[in-house]
Formats: structure tokens, sequence, C-alpha cells
């Protein structure tokens, strides 16, 4: 390795808090360095054959041992190439089958890794990505010999999992926001205040919530000595952490759910639709593909069949919708792109924003742009800038003002939005982008746009 | 649930033990509440499988 390599190499933003090793990114690949420190329960791991078995059955992200960094240091154990994550996600993104789902998983190997005489040592949920459309642990530091004392990741694994997930399912899916502020996990003690006093018969959330909070409060500041908990009672208790969220469900139905339903749409128009989405798609090139406005993903899955696809939608259900398909090649988030998530944590660096994430890349904006511009207020000049800081390819969608969804967005209100006609759309269209096709949709309002990028600051691959 | 009311007895009872030798590795704060609930959780979890084999054997003298 030159030195000039070794500048490249970047040390993880959020890879600092665990002594028992960190994440390097080099050469748009994923290492993760084991410390000396960390070499006896490493083997361990190695040896009784968890790792294996964890990978095997896709629940720890796939590694192996690398030279490729060519570092050398007494503090250095490993050096392990870890399996790329086609697009990191963050749990303050995540549907409530999303967390769900990664709760169950971080349950499932705790249950598992006690049986090799390891434990986890931290649950949070950021440990956690999705991958090939299910959740997959990525932190291989994750673990500690087993010993049979209190698990010392319970309090995490309640204020990153079992916490938010009460709140989306008994009170409102959307309390899940409260993670970008609490990054470490919600407090035991306003979700135990939030959540309805009906919770108090479900012996799981008394327990692991309710009592957890209360208990947290009057311990605060007391040393205790640790005594035993037998092998039989974790189980149990992890038992009773699993089914207590399993039994927990999303009831609500938001606007977007049932869009699809209630659209007016006529089954030619959805197809012709359909078909030249995925021709618009052939001429275009790029890593991914990024959805705005996705919904439960229709659209999504076209673009699935070209390359890895980012869906994102405002409406939490329908996210939720999206992700339970478990299509290997899309990611569902939950994303308002008139307030996308900024970068956070320590320095605001160590959670990226979700621009800074998708780059520049083939977007779709179908059935978008009437809903940001009437019920968010952006006009189309600041869309089209937007667009063109986050589109090497647009496929857009115009949608007159004869639309019956439209007139019902505008049922109720004055129309001040002068600058919402197709001659101001195409005209600011050519400000940023070239009109490679476009096509309007027979016997409809709606007419498809593929736009190329022509800004010096878009490089095109092709 | 009545098992509540019997909560701060329970927790105000529990025989403190010897501290067992710390994980080096381990750098996240476990949290003293959540280790006393844990300890309160797991006598439950004992109880629960006592109290099932319990009602085993009662069910089996009730089939004879």
């Amino acid at each position: 390795m030159t030195s000039n390599d070794i500048k490249k190499l970047v040390v993880d933003n959020a890879s600092f808090r665990d002594p028992s090793g960190y994440v390097i990114h080099f050469n748009n690949s994923i290492y993760r360095i084991i410390n000396e420190n960390y070499s006896t329960i490493y083997t361990k791991c190695i040896e009784s054959g968890l790792f294996k078995k964890l990978v095997e059955d896709k629940l720890l992200l796939n590694f192996e041992e690398s030279s490729d960094l060519g570092l050398e240091n007494i503090k250095i154990f490993k050096i392990l190439k870890q399996e790329k994550i086609q697009f990191i996600s963050f749990p303050y993104e995540w549907s409530f089958d999303m967390l769900k789902d990664a709760a169950l998983l971080t349950l499932e190997i705790q249950k598992r890794c006690i049986e090799f005489g390891l434990s986890l040592k931290d649950a949070s949920a950021y440990n956690i990505q999705f991958h090939n459309g299910k959740p997959i642990l990525i932190d291989i530091t994750s673990f500690e010999i087993y010993h049979e004392e209190p698990w010392i990741a319970y309090r995490q694994f309640c204020e990153h999992f079992l916490g938010p997930l009460a709140l989306m399912a008994k009170k409102d899916v959307r309390l899940s926001k409260l993670l970008v502020n609490y990054i470490d996990g919600i407090p035991l003690d306003i979700v135990s205040a939030i959540v309805p006093k009906s919770t108090f018969t479900n012996f799981g959330l008394s327990a692991h919530l309710h009592a957890h909070a209360k208990a947290q409060k009057r311990y605060e500041e007391k040393k205790i000595e640790k005594k035993k908990l037998k092998k039989f009672q974790l189980l149990g208790i992890i038992e009773s952490l699993s089914s207590t969220i399993k039994n927990l469900n999303l009831e609500q139905k938001t606007e977007w759910a049932e869009y699809y339903k209630d659209t007016n749409y006529s089954d030619e128009e959805q197809i012709e639709k359909e078909e030249k989405v995925r021709e618009f798609i052939q001429k275009t090139s790029s890593d991914i593909i990024v959805d705005f406005g996705a919904n439960d993903g229709k659209f999504s899955r076209i673009a699935s069949e070209k390359t890895f696809v980012v869906s994102i939608d405002v409406d939490p259900i329908a996210v939720n919708k999206n992700y339970n398909h478990h299509d290997k090649n899309i990611i569902s988030i939950v994303g308002d792109l008139a307030n996308p998530s900024q970068s956070i944590g320590w320095n605001n660096s160590e959670r990226p924003s979700l621009l800074k994430r998708i780059e520049k890349n083939t977007c779709l904006a179908l059935a978008l742009i009437h809903h940001l511009r009437i019920t968010f207020g952006i006009p189309l000049v600041k869309q089209f800038e937007f667009f063109s800081s986050v589109a090497k390819y647009l496929i857009i969608e115009f949608i007159d003002k004869n639309d019956s969804q439209i007139k019902k967005l505008l049922q109720n209100r004055e129309d001040v939005f002068e600058d919402y006609t197709e001659d101001n759309f195409e005209s600011l269209a050519l400000t940023y982008f070239e009109i490679v096709d476009s096509s309007k949709i027979k016997n409809s309002n709606r007419k498809m746009y593929l736009l190329k990028n022509k800004t010096q600051n878009i490089q095109t691959k092709d | 649930m009545q098992f509540l009311r019997f909560l701060p007895i329970l927790a105000i009872s529990l025989i403190f033990g010897q501290f067992s030798i710390p994980n080096a590795s381990a750098y996240i704060d476990p949290g003293s509440g959540s280790m006393i609930v844990q300890m309160l959780i797991g006598t439950l979890v004992g109880v629960g499988i006592a109290v099932k084999i319990y009602w085993q054997k009662i069910k089996m003298k009730f089939m004879k």
C-alpha cells in the first residue's frame, strides 16, 4: 500500500464507541478491524462454529479475512472484508415491520449464541441493516463471553426496539420519528408515559417497559452487585421479549394505504404507464434507482428489474406494505422529501443525511410533483433545482389540473398555483435537463417524461 | 395484574450476590435498574416453570 492509498482509508464516522474494533471504508468496500483485545472472543466465535452458522442462516453479514489493506499494527488482530450493503438505512427511516423484524432478529441471535457460550454485548438497532429484503446483523464485534448474569444489552434492546415498537403499535405509528432525536433509543419513561393504560394488562409490556422504566428511576445512581441469572431464566426473558414483540401489530390505516384502490386509473392507463416506465428505465444507467413517493412500491418493482431500488415514501403504512414483499432488490424507507432526514449524531456526522446517501442516480418522480406543489407548497422551480442535484436521469410525470385527483386536492382551497402548467414544467425542465423522450398516457391528463441531466455537476456514465 | 402489587416488595427483598468478573469488551452501560428488573423477571420465569411442572402433576393425578 502506498501512502496515497493510506490517505483514502476512511474510518467510519459512527465506528468509535466499541473498543473491540472499528469499520474502515476503502476502495468502495467495507473492512472491519478486529482489535487485539477482542482476539479471544473472535477466536471463540469462529471455532465454536457460531459465525459459520449465523452466516449460513443469513443472520450475520458474510465476511472473509483480508490482506487488502496491508495494515500492520500490534493492536490489530484481524482485518475482515464484509459483504457490501446496497443502501445504508437507519432505524428512524424504517417502517414498523422493519423495526419489528430487526428486533426479532436480535433476539434470535442472542438465543442462539447463548448455546455457543457467547452473548450479545450490545443490542443497538444500528447493528442491523437490510440486505436482500431482510434484516441482518453487520456488527461482528457485538459478542462477548456468556456468563450467568443479567444481560448487559437488555436496557439497550428495550430502548432501541421494544419501546419504539410499543409506541408505534399502541399509540401512533408516527412516533418512530422520536428515534431521530433519541439516537440511542427512546428513554423508557417517555414510552411508559405515552402508551395507553391498557398496556398494563399485557405482561410483557408491564414487565419490560413499565416496571423497567420505574426500576431505572429508582436505582439510577445506586451501585448494585450483580446476582447470578441462570441460563433458563435469561432464555425465559428472551422468550418473553420475543412473544411480546410478536404480538405488537400495526392497526392504523393512512390516506395512502388504499391509494391504488382509490386512484382514477383505468386498467389500460395503468398498464400503459407501467410499460412506459419500463421502457424509459431501459434508456437510463446508474448504480441505483431512487423512487421518490414510491407509495407501496408498484413502480419500484418494475425498476428493480433493472437495478437496485431505494423506495422512499412519507407514508409509513405504504412503506410497510412495500417492505412486506421482501423484494431482494428493493429497500423501502420512510422519508419526507420536504424535510429529508439530516445528518445526526456526534459532530452531525455519525449518521449521514438521506440526500448524502442517495447521491446522484436515476430518479423516479411519478404522481409526485403535484403533491409537492399543492400539499407541500414547493414551487416547480425549486423542485427542479432539487431534482437536478440528485438525478442523472429523471423519469417524471406531469398531471394537469383537470385530473380528478388534483381537483380533489383543490376542492376546498384557492388555486394559487400559477406556476403549475405543462408549459412552465417543460421550460423549467429544460433549464437543467434535456427531454430524451415524452409520452402522454392515452385518455388521461398524465404525461410521462424521460429527462437527462445536462448540468456540469453531474457526470453521466454513458 | 396481581403480581404488580408485589413488585416493590420483591424488588427490595432481592438478595445481592457477588460481583462477577467485568468483561473488558463490554462498553455499554447495562443500567442498574435494568439488571434489577431482569433478576425480578428471571425469578418469575423460575416460578412460572415450577407452576407449569406442578400443574402437569395435578393434571396427571386427575386423569388417573
